[in-house]
């Protein structure tokens, strides 16, 4: 993504806020959205991800803050400025795709080139241009009816397409998809997008997809941006507990300051297993004696059986699997810790594994992260 | 083993299990197909009977001889309808843009403004059609008198006694105001991306309304057109009033003459009234067909947000805010005007004013009891017709009950039938027939004629909504172990009832006004409020049928606005 991050924003929000009443729906939101690139707003139902990307186009007005799209203020109430949806030129796939049944595929695509004075035999041909772009060959003469919900989905896409706006919206536009039908229509969208290098703002709840399908993320909580950034980025160095804990599975154990060597950490466990932390430390102070949280993703931590190995080397601790689940490519195993903490583990298929079985696990310290003790986030979606 | 199976699935075929339910729904069907076919069938009857009043009457086709022979029938099948299509064209405009502009944008107080339109449609025919003819009289109307005196204009400036004064009158009570109240309900149910995502595509706001809104609400619109033609088809006051002295005459107004000929000609109304069948059943047959293509558009997720105006919001609510004060505040000043006046408009009295009018109702006896009367009667028959419409409805709509089809059929049968020659029906039939004799004379009879009367608009309005609601909703209930009854409780009526609560209210605005389908069914005893303010009228004494008139309004428009109340309470109506 380097030779993106070097070209403009095309969508700017400046500290932006939507009331609802007495309800901060929104609240001092800013990011930029840059020419060609996916970024997903990601988090729990009712954190204002939705209504950002609806401001985006003017169907919620903003109560503070300002919001620019190709170097032009479309809504900032401050200056009195609002550009109607109508207007702006974006396109927009909804949730509910909003395929209008009384009109034919064709008529739906169709529809932004009326407000386009695009001739009709050109706008034909873009038509049926864009419904092979999106796989929908041969289906012009349907009804809005007649389609199948990923049909419809690729119609909603089209149309959104057509007029070839510099800017797409992706309201959970996979969220009544099935499964395996939401996994291809993902890595479609993205091949589609390298291959027309249209800016996306997508909107989504399910971390997998946003993972998969991002240029960059923003995690939103209540409202607010909690971090902005990749993929990998977030993933690898969360900057905050509700990051974490939305983006994959996070291993917590309660944990105590001991000393520190450089930028090194040591912690001590439950047990008095003592621990060296060289991943980032976000704690606010790093006292000897304070109370903290280590946290490591699942996958980094390195299972071996307990008898292919004697020496106890750093960073590792004794456990046994109490439940294997064999998951085809990989298993995974919930592991007893020390202490009777349970969690649940990738196992390396290098081995064989039973329930029962003495295992010893090995956390890299620059895998491990600190955190405050009163840094816990309910889990999302 | 395998012949048994194919004899044991035969048998099956041959021979369908009897439940309760089949059962249960064959009663319903025989009992609608009675009241809707026996006063019809009388009518049919009554149409061969020659000389009915005589000494020696007979059986033949005279009546009929003698309506085609008129040339006046033509002449008042064209107003008729010319008068519904011009009606219907203009307040469908306006009713589509204000069940729009009130369910889905952010018009100021638009719950005040729906309000509004509730009273408008409450608003009794009558009345308000006294009330414009003293507003635009050509000798004593305030504003052809105003217009004289403050402009010099010599000439007649509005003239209520016409065709358009006719278009007007009905304008500004219940036409614009029924399509509102039918079309906000069906409005609100629809997903608000459909109107966003034209919007995105760069349709100004307006557009997505011409483009997107109405083609989708379509199966509705044309529902709401089908009702108010066949409404406009029958109407009847209005016309009477209004018509009369210029010699415009309509097919209600034809039949009226008829039965109030001396003698009278029972015979002639009725072949009058199976003719308009004739014109009338290409509408139904159109609506039947449309009915059935009509789509599901409600899933159970749908957003409902509402579309910003803009500047247009404050200029949209002033019109329409003027458009309500015409429909219900002026009539209302009118009436209670003329009701503390001597003389209807005669302000060259020496003491044009008095409280007579008023003192004199609260003496007499019959009003306090015609009070009574018309509750009794309208409340049984919204409790009633709630109850038997919305069945009827989920029969036809959502069962594989053998004869739904014809039950359809029956139910909008009473449409075809004007009101006043319903009753007609009603009254041969109840007066008629040994058995029912008992009851003739009673509420009942009153109750049962405005159920029956009402039979198409409250089964169709139910019937839509239902078709609108998708049918994961009830098998979801099924699923998840309750009975047909319990979904239809729990699931069905909970989501059709903003629906119902329409109809319920639509009854008993019905019950306190209704004119033509009861005139010839209350009895001394048993005559509402709306009978007495006829009689009133029928001798020339406006004053205190205002009096009357005021009472009908304020009982309806309080009774609506508690209905309202008590709906919204309980979660239906806005969707926000």
């Amino acid at each position: 993504m380097s030779q993106n991050e070097a070209q403009d924003a095309i969508l700017t929000f400046e500290n932006v806020s939507r009331m609802y009443g007495p309800v901060r729906a929104v609240d001092g939101v800013s990011f930029e959205l840059k020419r060609g690139e996916i970024l997903t707003l990601l988090g729990p139902s009712g954190c204002g991800k939705t209504t950002t990307l609806r401001m985006s186009i003017g169907l919620e007005r903003l109560s503070g803050g300002r919001v620019s799209y190709e170097g032009k203020l479309v809504d900032s109430p401050a200056d009195r400025i609002f550009v109607e949806p109508e207007k702006r030129g974006m396109g927009m796939v909804f949730q509910s795709y909003a395929i209008w049944p009384h009109m034919s595929v064709m008529e739906n695509v169709a529809y932004p080139l009326r407000y386009r004075r695009v001739p009709k035999a050109e706008a034909n041909k873009r038509v049926l241009e864009t419904l092979e772009l999106v796989g929908l060959k041969g289906y012009e003469n349907r009804r809005g009816t007649q389609l199948s919900g990923g049909q419809m989905q690729r119609v909603a896409v089209a149309r959104g397409l057509i007029a070839n706006p510099s800017v797409l919206l992706m309201d959970e536009p996979f969220s009544n998809l099935d499964a395996r039908l939401r996994e291809n229509m993902r890595a479609e969208l993205k091949r589609l997008q390298r291959r027309i290098g249209i800016s996306i703002l997508f909107v989504t709840h399910d971390q997998s997809e946003a993972l998969a399908l991002s240029d960059r993320i923003a995690v939103m909580k209540d409202g607010r941006v909690e971090q902005i950034g990749p993929p990998a980025e977030l993933y690898a160095e969360p900057g905050t507990p509700a990051v974490r804990d939305f983006l994959g599975r996070s291993i917590l154990m309660p944990a105590r300051i001991v000393g520190s060597t450089g930028s090194n950490v040591d912690v001590s466990v439950a047990d008095g297993q003592v621990f060296s932390v060289a991943g980032p430390i976000r704690t606010t102070s790093r006292a000897i004696d304070e109370k903290c949280l280590v946290s490591v993703r699942p996958e980094s931590i390195i299972v071996e059986p307990a008898e292919t190995t004697n020496v106890a080397g750093a960073n590792s601790l004794n456990a046994t699997i109490r439940t294997l689940l064999f998951m085809g490519e990989t298993s995974e195993a919930d592991i007893e810790l020390p202490g009777g903490h349970m969690a649940l583990v990738r196992l390396s298929p290098s081995y064989e594994w039973r329930e029962g079985q003495a295992v010893r696990l090995t956390l890299p310290a620059n895998k491990l992260q600190l955190w405050d003790r009163s840094a816990t986030d309910a889990h999302g979606e | 083993m395998s012949d048994a199976v194919l004899q044991r699935a035969s048998w099956s075929m041959i021979k369908p299990p009897v439940s309760v339910q089949s059962l249960f729904y064959t009663i319903v069907l025989a009992i609608i197909a009675f009241l809707v076919i026996y006063p019809a069938f009388m009518l049919v009857m009554t149409s061969f009977q020659v000389n009915a009043f005589t000494l020696n009457p007979s059986t033949g086709l005279d009546n009929w001889r003698d309506i085609f022979s008129r040339p006046r029938l033509l002449n008042a099948i064209y107003n008729t309808m010319s008068l519904a299509v011009v009606r219907q064209l203009l307040s469908l405009i306006f009713g589509v843009l204000l069940a729009w502009l009130i369910a889905r944008t952010n018009l100021p107080y638009a719950g005040s403004l729906e309000v509004g339109f509730w009273i408008a449609l409450f608003m009794p025919a009558l009345p308000v059609t006294l009330a414009w003819v003293l507003l635009a009289d050509e000798s004593i109307g305030l504003l052809n008198v105003g217009a004289r005196h403050l402009f010099g204009i010599d000439y007649d400036l509005f003239k209520i006694y016409s065709w358009w004064g006719i278009i007007w009158v009905h304008l500004m009570t219940s036409t614009i105001a029924i399509k509102v109240f039918l079309l906000v309900p069906a409005f609100r149910g629809m997903d608000a991306a459909l109107e966003e995502a034209a919007r995105t595509c760069g349709a100004p706001i307006f557009k997505t309304l011409l483009h997107i809104v109405v083609p989708i609400m379509a199966p509705t619109i044309i529902v709401v057109i089908m009702l108010g033609l066949i409404r406009s088809m029958q109407a009847f006051e209005i016309e009477l009033i209004l018509g009369g002295p210029v010699r415009i005459e309509v097919y209600s107004t034809a039949i009226y003459k008829a039965i109030n000929a001396t003698p009278p000609g029972h015979g002639i109304a009725a072949a009058l009234s199976v003719t308009f069948l004739a014109v009338i059943a290409p509408l139904v047959a159109l609506q039947q067909w449309y009915g059935a293509s009509a789509h599901s558009s409600i899933s159970g997720k749908f957003s409902n947000r509402s579309m910003d105006l803009g500047r247009w919001r404050w200029p949209l609510f002033a019109f329409i805010a003027t458009m309500l004060f015409f429909m219900t505040v002026l009539p209302f000043i009118l009436l209670l005007m003329s009701s503390f006046m001597k003389k209807f408009g005669m302000f060259d009295l020496p003491e044009p004013w008095t409280t007579r009018n008023w003192v004199e109702a609260m003496t007499r006896g019959d009003i306090p009891r015609a009070f009574w009367n018309s509750m009794r009667l309208a409340l049984s028959a919204a409790i009633i017709g709630m109850t038997v419409y919305s069945l009827l409805a989920y029969i036809v709509v959502k069962t594989k009950f053998w004869g739904r089809r014809f039950l359809d059929f029956l139910t909008w049968l009473p449409a075809i039938i004007p009101g006043l020659v319903l009753g007609l029906g009603f009254l041969q039939m109840f007066a008629g027939t040994p058995v029912f004799r008992p009851i003739y004379g009673t509420i009942a009879v009153l109750v049962i004629a405005v159920v029956v009367g009402s039979l198409a608009l409250g089964t169709q309005i139910i019937k839509t909504s239902l078709m609108r609601l998708g049918a994961e909703l009830e098998e979801a209930s099924a699923a998840a172990g309750a009975s047909r009854l319990y979904t239809f409780r729990r699931i069905v009526l909970p989501l059709i009832a903003p629906s119902v609560a329409v109809i319920g209210l639509e009854i008993f605005a019905t019950g306190v006004s209704v004119v033509g389908l009861v005139a010839l069914l209350g009895t001394g005893a048993t005559q509402p409020l709306s009978i007495v303010q006829l009689i009133y009228l029928d001798s020339g004494l406006f004053e205190p049928a205002s009096v009357i008139g005021i009472l009908i309004m304020v009982i309806t428009v309080v009774a609506a606005l508690l209905a309202r109340h008590i709906g919204l309470r309980a979660g239906l109506g806005r969707a926000e």
